[in-house]
């Protein structure tokens, strides 16, 4: 999989958390306690300003206070507070809290609505309270100097019921006033007195207006005290509460999903760091593991390698060796040939004048001519085998018998048998296919082995063939040496091992190399003090008609 | 006008090594004029002087080849018989002095005299032959049976059939091109239809093509024969030549493009060997 459609999934994750991530950031509602608190502020303040308003018309209607100013005063500062609170509670989700504020708005409208009309009648009210005693005491001097006992009794019942009413306004109360006023009437109408008709009349109306007014500020001050403007601030308090608690919970809720969030983050890419590590492990590991195989591997192919340098430098030179020697052979052939002739043509003549001496001398160097052709020969023959050998001019894969490559490498190896006795035993062996030049090696390398490992003395190195199987041929070489001591059979054909002070120890390695790519192999039999047989097995070449077709040209 | 007087055959030897060439004079002194040379140069300006029958040149020598020589010589004198004579040659060589040079025989150090002079007059027949108007002892060859209206013949022998239907794609049209598996069934093809070319893929073990392949030459002597292999050694292709007498030689795997080549040559040659006899 190629780097990106590896990071894709990874992307997603990574943009999917962060994507979450902004959200919840986004989302999360900013808890302005500064407001909150200046709501709660602001409804105290409001409470206090009722409360104090409260106080003064309690005053007021005590006559404590004859100044309706304290009355009106707050009111605009209450609007204000009241559209502040409004507003504070605009953002606010379920509008519960805006109902609150706006019902804390209507009570308090309602209330200054009837303290407004309280004021009306307090006005009223006191007004007549205050002329009512004076004229009373006006007209009693004069009922006094009129000698109006029952007018001066009744008046007084009047004022006295009057006063009363007022203390306590009762409607049994007011009924008694009105009752006493209704006997003053009486009175008034049954006598002509007079001139203070005026003033009672005065008195009468007065006393009517307080009976009134005192009545409906007494209804307004009920009402005034069910107004319950207290209650909806307190709800309105319950609510801004409410909703800030809801916010605190919301962003604390928020919050918590960002902490879960930037948790899972951080678990992840703790688990992806981790991942990538034992990977980075595993991965060592590998290579380690392959870094040691290839190792391994290197240093054999580097052994072949030298030794098949050897070979392409020696064929080189074999090459040049080869030519340097059969010109001078060419024409050392030729001379001698044409010199056999000419010693022919001359032999002829020769006989005819008779001359022992000069017939003799001509005999001898026409025999002497005639080894030096076949020493040439010789040479040529050798020359001939060394390329056979080497097969340096590249011919890849030949069909022949083992045999062939026996006797060939068998040629060059006569030196090394020097002072052994070699022994054949070949059998009917079928045709291979094989390298020729390859073959050579792994049978010279065996025979060296076998001559070298010979004692000096009845040394015997027996070359055996024979068909192992139908399909199989199988040469044998066997030496009468010591043998094989059973801790190093295992490893001869291992490279570089060898229990000799001379060579590299590799022959064995490459020879076996070479047999198992002709689709053979070697085998060892060998018991210490009885010899060794290393034996070749090949199979056989394939049928011609069991080709298959190359590519053209 | 009198036939002009029947003069010796004129060889030219080159070899880097004088005692070699002395050994050569020896063996040709009588009945041949023979002129001897130590490099390509000199040897180059003697055949600009005259006329040879027969070349004979070494291989490895300094300065110039015996295939470089050989080259320039062909422009030079092209109906004179090129014969290479060497120590050791190289595939290489080899293959340059069939392909490039088309060198008549390959001869190999050392060499015995008898058949080096058997080798060196049969090229001289052979030289005469191609020379128009030379006189020459033999008798002109049996006029062609092949009627020209019919398409030249080309044979391709291989056990597969890519390369013939390769060849027939590229050849078809011109020329009739017949498949055969082995060259024994080419053998009693062309005993009833003679072809002018034959190409043949030989098999890298089986060495008795040569048998068949030098049949084949001797039933029909002037057919072309290109052998192509994927490999062979020195020896090998030394036998192809002298005794098969190939014109060419393809080594697997090669390029269509060079067989091609090599094939329209070989249609050429062959049309220039009619034209003459």
């Amino acid at each position: 999989m190629s780097l990106g459609l590896r990071a894709a999934p990874a992307l997603a994750f990574v943009l999917a958390l962060a994507g979450l991530w902004a959200y919840l950031l986004w989302t999360t509602p900013t808890v302005d306690a500064g407001r909150h608190g200046r709501a709660l502020d602001l409804v105290r303040v409001l409470k206090q300003l009722d409360a104090a308003r409260d106080a003064d018309l309690l005053r007021v209607r005590l006559d404590l206070l004859r100044d309706y100013d304290p009355l009106v005063q707050p009111l605009p500062r209450m609007d204000a507070i009241l559209a502040e609170l409004a507003e504070l509670a605009l953002d606010d989700g379920s509008g519960a809290l805006g109902a609150a504020v706006a019902a804390a708005h209507a009570a308090f409208t309602a209330k200054a609505d009837m303290v407004d009309r309280f004021q009306r009648h307090d006005s009223l009210l006191k007004n007549s309270l205050r002329y009512a005693p004076a004229a009373y005491s006006d007209i009693q001097q004069h009922a006094e100097a009129a000698a109006l006992p029952a007018l001066q009794a009744r008046l007084g019942a009047l004022m006295g019921a009057t006063l009363a009413f007022v203390g306590a306004p009762e409607t049994a109360n007011g009924l008694r006033v009105q009752a006493a006023a209704q006997e003053v009437r009486g009175l008034v109408r049954a006598q002509p007195p007079l001139a203070q008709r005026a003033a009672i009349d005065n008195l009468l109306t007065h006393v009517d207006v307080i009976v009134l007014r005192q009545s409906a500020e007494a209804v307004l001050l009920a009402g005034l005290e069910q107004a319950g403007t207290g209650a909806r601030l307190d709800e309105a308090t319950a609510a801004f509460t409410r909703r800030f608690e809801e916010q605190v919970s919301r962003q604390a809720r928020s919050q918590a999903s960002l902490l879960a969030l930037s948790g899972v983050a951080v678990a992840a890419v703790a688990a992806a760091l981790g991942w990538l590590v034992w990977r980075g492990a595993t991965e060592l590991r590998r290579m380690r593991q392959l870094v040691e195989r290839t190792r391994a591997d290197l240093r054999e192919s580097q052994a072949q390698l030298i030794h098949a340098e050897k070979m392409t430098l020696l064929g080189e030179v074999v090459a040049g060796i080869v030519h340097e020697i059969n010109t001078p052979l060419g024409y050392l052939r030729s001379g001698l040939e044409s010199a056999g002739d000419n010693l022919g043509a001359v032999l002829q003549p020769a006989r005819e004048r008779g001359d022992g001496r000069e017939l003799e001398a001509l005999e001898e160097t026409r025999g002497l001519v005639r080894d030096g052709l076949a020493g040439v020969d010789q040479i040529h023959a050798t020359i001939v085998n060394l390329l056979n050998f080497s097969r340096i001019d590249r011919s890849k894969v030949v069909r022949c018998r083992v045999e062939n490559s026996l006797e060939t490498t068998l040629r060059l190896a006569s030196h090394i048998l020097k002072g052994k006795v070699l022994v054949r035993r070949y059998g009917q062996t079928r045709e291979i296919q094989c390298d020729l030049p390859q073959l050579n090696q792994v049978f010279l390398n065996l025979v060296k082995n076998a001559a070298q490992s010979a004692p000096d003395k009845g040394g015997q190195v027996t070359i055996a063939t024979a068909m192992a199987a139908p399909d199989l041929v199988r040469v044998d070489i066997t030496d009468n040496g010591p043998g094989i001591l059973p801790e190093d059979r295992p490893r001869i054909f291992d490279p570089f091992f060898t229990t000799r002070g001379t060579g590299n120890g590799l022959g064995l390695s490459i020879s076996q190399r070479i047999v198992r790519e002709h689709r053979g192999w070697i085998e060892v039999r060998s018991q210490p003090g009885a010899g060794a047989t290393f034996s070749v097995l090949l199979a056989t070449a394939q049928l011609a008609t069991g080709k298959e077709p190359h590519a053209a040209a | 006008m009198l036939p002009p007087e029947p003069r010796r055959p004129s060889l030219l030897f080159i070899d880097d090594e004088p005692r070699v060439l002395n050994a050569i004079r020896a063996v040709f002194k009588s009945g041949y004029d023979v002129a001897l040379a130590t490099s390509g140069f000199d040897a180059l300006a003697l055949l600009h002087k005259q006329e040879f029958d027969v070349i004979v040149s070494d291989q490895r020598m300094p300065g110039m080849t015996g295939v470089e020589f050989f080259r320039r010589a062909k422009r030079i004198a092209p109906n004179t018989v090129r014969i290479l004579l060497s120590g050791f040659a190289d595939m290489d060589a080899l293959m340059a002095a069939v392909n490039e040079v088309e060198i008549h025989r390959f001869v190999s150090k050392p060499w015995d005299n008898a058949g080096l002079r058997a080798v060196v007059a049969e090229a001289v027949e052979v030289a005469r032959a191609l020379r128009p108007g030379a006189d020459h002892p033999t008798l002109p060859e049996e006029p062609r049976i092949v009627p020209a209206e019919i398409k030249e013949g080309l044979v391709v022998v291989d056990a597969g059939r890519q390369l013939h239907e390769r060849v027939e794609a590229e050849f078809g049209g011109r020329y009739h091109v017949i498949h055969c598996e082995t060259l024994v069934e080419s053998l009693a093809l062309l005993h009833r239809r003679p072809c002018a070319v034959l190409v043949c893929r030989l098999d890298v073990c089986d060495h008795d093509d040569m048998v068949f392949l030098m049949q084949l030459k001797q039933h029909h002597p002037d057919m072309m024969v290109i052998t192509v292999c994927e490999a062979t050694d020195a020896a090998r292709l030394v036998a192809l030549i002298n005794r098969v007498g190939i014109f060419r030689f393809l080594r697997e795997p090669g390029s269509f493009q060079l067989l091609t080549s090599y094939l329209h040559g070989a249609f050429e040659r062959a049309r220039k060997r009619r034209a003459v006899s």
